[in-house]
């Protein structure tokens, strides 16, 4: 008897992403995301009609996921007690970092390594990932250089700099979990960007 | 008649650096061989598989991107002493002028490769980009930045630099791009002297 939709659509586009991140588009079949979904190849074709059209899936579904974790985040901060203004920048990043999946970076990766001819659509999403990020950590150090003046734009091309260096390692990641060194060098990474930022 | 290996076994490589590193390694020998005018015939005749033409091209990427680091120092020589920052500003844009998006592209191809972890390729591929990490981060003693930070200083800013060469979005940067750069390596100067 097939499976509900709605318990497997979800499973699907967990492999595919996970699938994709790791070989590309070209590298998967249909056939290999249904069986590491533990799914038919036919209801994969029912549910997304091509691979085409399940990658695109794949690559929003990503995209909604990040905005998920973006909007949690923002919560969790909001939340606790205020904190020194350095601290919350470095806590954000990493927190952000951490709980950003490899397979996840190296989708938005391959959307963004191709031109924009083909779907822009799909660019935009990638690049909404990187840019709210960077728009956060350029708010909070906004926020704590206040009573310099500085020219608008280099707060945001100093968050860029961490963001664009932490997806680098996002992607380069050795496997799909953090080892415990490339841990600790994103922390120095990130501590040493805030005392350049934001000394204290 | 086959045309010498010496005169196409270089250009194979190029063709080779510019699709793998623009689609990754499941690039067909078929686009390969069309790309570079030459026969598939040919490609295995010289390469025996594509493995080995991938091997190769990394080889020759790494390779590339060893000469390069040897004319950032060349360059740095000849740049004026007095003016630090803009010392370091054109050794930086040098590097990064002089890195094809298509050998930046395989360099990350390679670091990103978990499985089958290749060691030798990975360290080949690591050493230009920690060439000039050290490079940059030697340049800030002259803002008595103690060697710790410098080196993470110089960290951030060649992997973001990398990073924004790896997904610029056509082979030559657009004038929009070239200032984004240009901005970003100033601002971060501004940082390090404050």
């Amino acid at each position: 008897m097939p499976k509900r939709i709605s318990t497997i659509k979800p499973i699907i586009l967990d492999h595919a992403i996970a699938l994709f991140g790791d070989r590309g588009e070209e590298g998967v079949t249909t056939r290999n995301v249904a069986v590491a979904a533990g799914v038919t190849e036919g209801s994969i074709y029912r549910l997304f009609k091509s691979k085409k059209n399940l990658y695109h899936c794949s690559v929003s579904d990503a995209s909604r996921r990040a905005g998920e974790r973006l909007g949690q985040m923002l919560r969790d901060i909001s939340s606790r007690p205020p904190t020194i203004p350095g601290q919350q920048l470095a806590d954000t990043l990493l927190a952000w970092f951490h709980a950003f999946p490899r397979a996840d970076a190296r989708i938005f990766q391959q959307v963004l390594m191709k031109s924009c001819i083909n779907d822009c659509k799909l660019r935009q999403q990638a690049e909404g990932a990187l840019s709210e990020i960077v728009a956060i950590a350029a708010g909070i150090l906004k926020a704590i250089e206040a009573p310099i003046e500085l020219d608008p734009g280099s707060g945001s091309h100093r968050a860029e700099l961490i963001v664009m260096t932490l997806f680098h390692h996002k992607v380069t990641q050795a496997a799909a979990q953090l080892s415990a060194e490339e841990s600790e060098s994103v922390s120095a990474l990130v501590s040493g960007w805030v005392d350049l930022v934001a000394p204290r | 008649m086959p045309r010498k290996t010496s005169v196409i076994e270089p250009r194979i490589l190029e063709h080779a650096i510019l699709l793998f590193g623009d689609q990754g390694y499941g690039v067909s020998t078929r686009d390969i061989a069309a790309s570079a005018s030459v026969t598939e015939a040919s490609i295995y005749r010289i390469f025996d598989t594509k493995e080995r033409l991938y091997q190769l091209a990394i080889k020759n990427v790494g390779e590339r991107a060893q000469q390069q680091m040897g004319q950032v120092l060349l360059r740095i020589a000849q740049l004026p002493q007095s003016n630090p920052k803009k010392q370091i500003a054109e050794t930086v844009r040098g590097w990064y002028d002089m890195l094809s998006r298509a050998d930046a592209r395989i360099l990350q191809q390679v670091l990103k490769q978990a499985t089958p972890y290749d060691k030798k390729a990975r360290d080949l591929a690591w050493a230009p980009l920690g060439q000039i990490i050290a490079i940059v981060s030697g340049l800030q003693n002259k803002y008595k930045t103690k060697t710790a930070k410098a080196a993470l200083n110089a960290q951030l800013l060649v992997w973001a630099l990398f990073q924004h060469k790896v997904l610029q979005a056509s082979p030559q940067p657009t004038k929009e791009e070239n200032q984004k750069i240009q901005a970003l390596i100033e601002n971060w100067i501004d940082l390090v002297q404050s």
